[in-house]
């Protein structure tokens, strides 16, 4: 059984899945606080690692990692990030993953697992 | 099996072990994180040798042509010489050839190395006063027999190493080099010739472009290449002349200079931000090379932008130029 990673081409298949997914993010006035400033190359390194997380290729994530690397993030206000923020990321990367052809059946399991980690990304 | 040497090391790599896990095996600290190719935190340099494909997955094309590879996924069949990255870089000695001022506040240094040092346009290297002082400067020259360099410096207010160059040093004194570094450089594959090009840069940013440049034609880039220069005002611009020969010898070359405030001294400039009229030259940049350098906050904001616009991460190198502290 192959992963939802191998079945839209592994590695190679990332590189346009973050450039879709970053973009999403970018473009979302909602959530592009929190990039602002932020080392594009630096985030990008980081994108296709969670990409690659949540489409079950070679990199996980503890929950302890996750919420290490989350928990100081603040946008330019000051805000730490919020579930709406969670929500609005999960649906990027659902829409991302749409374009590469992802069945939609597929993309509700990516974003079960990326669920399950919203607590800490939100540090709560 | 083969052997695996790591600064004054030696090590026997059994078949199937990884670069990385026999080094920190052997109490060497590399950076890592996920052992899966993704993070590139474990990244190394090849001093000598070769390194299995796999071991450059998912690097950029110019990482891959310095030797840069990674070392968890490094599995090699031969006997391979590695180290941390930028530990290539060598220390020259050289000779100042000339000065020429090119603007009020820039000028142009060309120096002569006391043996050849392989390089591409657009990197970078190390100005060594005596022991005492560097500064990073762009290289805006092709490689030459004569092994020189060529680099453009602005004079920065109470700037120690610009002051230096613009006050005290002669011809024919001795400097420091140390290089090269950087992967802000051409490295299109064939099918990729053909694509168009964008560089854009402000004040002497356009060294390295200007060296980009060169080193496409060279290497007979087919596609459209705009190169934009952006300065404050005319009298800052530099290299006009230069630049509209290369446009008429070559029809595919589009020179646009954007000054903020003109005062008509220089033919066809353009009045304007320089972000927005990079904008402008395309609805779309996917499947553009683009090649931004200068100004931290210019570079910044063009490089988002033009992200935004379609071209893909893996395809925008930005060499911003950070003034030191």
């Amino acid at each position: 059984m192959t992963s939802i990673y191998e079945r839209i081409g592994g590695e190679a298949a990332m590189d346009a899945a973050v450039d879709l997914f970053y973009r999403k993010v970018l473009s979302d006035d909602r959530v592009s606080g929190f990039f602002e400033g932020i080392d594009m190359q630096d985030q990008a390194t980081k994108q296709k690692a969670f990409l690659t997380m949540a489409t079950g290729g070679p990199k996980k994530y503890t929950g302890k990692e996750l919420r290490e690397g989350h928990k100081h993030v603040k946008d330019k206000d000051g805000n730490g990030i919020k579930d709406e923020h969670v929500t609005i990321i999960i649906e990027h990367a659902g829409g991302a993953l749409k374009e590469l052809g992802v069945p939609d059946g597929e993309i509700g399991e990516i974003a079960a697992l990326l669920e399950s980690v919203r607590s800490d990304v939100t540090n709560s | 099996m083969s052997r695996l040497y790591f600064k004054d090391d030696v090590y026997i790599l059994k078949s199937g072990i990884s670069v990385l896990d026999r080094l920190l095996d052997g109490g060497h600290q590399i950076p890592h994180s996920c052992k899966a190719g993704i993070c590139h935190a474990c990244k190394l340099q090849i001093k000598s040798g070769v390194v299995p494909e796999a071991a450059q997955r998912g690097l950029k094309e110019t990482e891959k042509s310095e030797g840069y590879f990674l070392s968890c996924q490094c599995r090699p069949k031969e006997d391979l010489h590695a180290c941390l990255p930028a530990e290539v870089d060598k220390q020259y000695s050289a000779q100042v050839i000339s000065l020429n001022k090119l603007s009020d506040d820039i000028i142009q240094l060309i120096v002569k190395l006391d043996q050849p040092m392989s390089f591409h346009p657009g990197q970078f290297v190390n100005l060594w006063k005596r022991n005492q002082l560097h500064r990073s400067y762009s290289i805006a020259n092709l490689p030459s027999q004569e092994n020189l360099i060529e680099m453009h410096i602005r004079h920065m207010p109470n700037g120690k190493l610009s002051s230096w160059v613009f006050f005290e040093l002669k011809k024919g004194d001795s400097v420091g080099i140390q290089g090269p570094l950087g992967d802000c450089f051409y490295q299109i594959s064939k099918e990729d010739k053909i694509k168009p090009m964008l560089l854009a840069g402000t004040g002497t940013g356009l060294a390295p472009l200007y060296g980009i440049l060169m080193d496409a034609l060279k290497q007979n880039h087919q596609g459209k290449i705009y190169i934009y220069h952006g300065a404050l005002a005319d009298t800052q611009l530099y290299y006009v002349e230069n630049m509209k020969k290369l446009t008429k010898k070559h029809d595919n070359v589009y020179y646009i200079p954007v000054v903020l405030k003109s005062s008509g001294l220089v033919d066809g400039i353009i009045e304007g931000a320089l972000d927005e009229e990079v904008l402008k030259t395309s609805d779309s940049f996917a499947s553009w090379n683009i090649y931004l350098c200068g100004d931290v906050q210019m570079i910044k904001k063009i490089q988002k932008q033009i992200f935004l616009k379609g071209a893909s991460l893996k395809t925008i190198h930005a060499d911003a130029f950070i003034p030191y502290a």
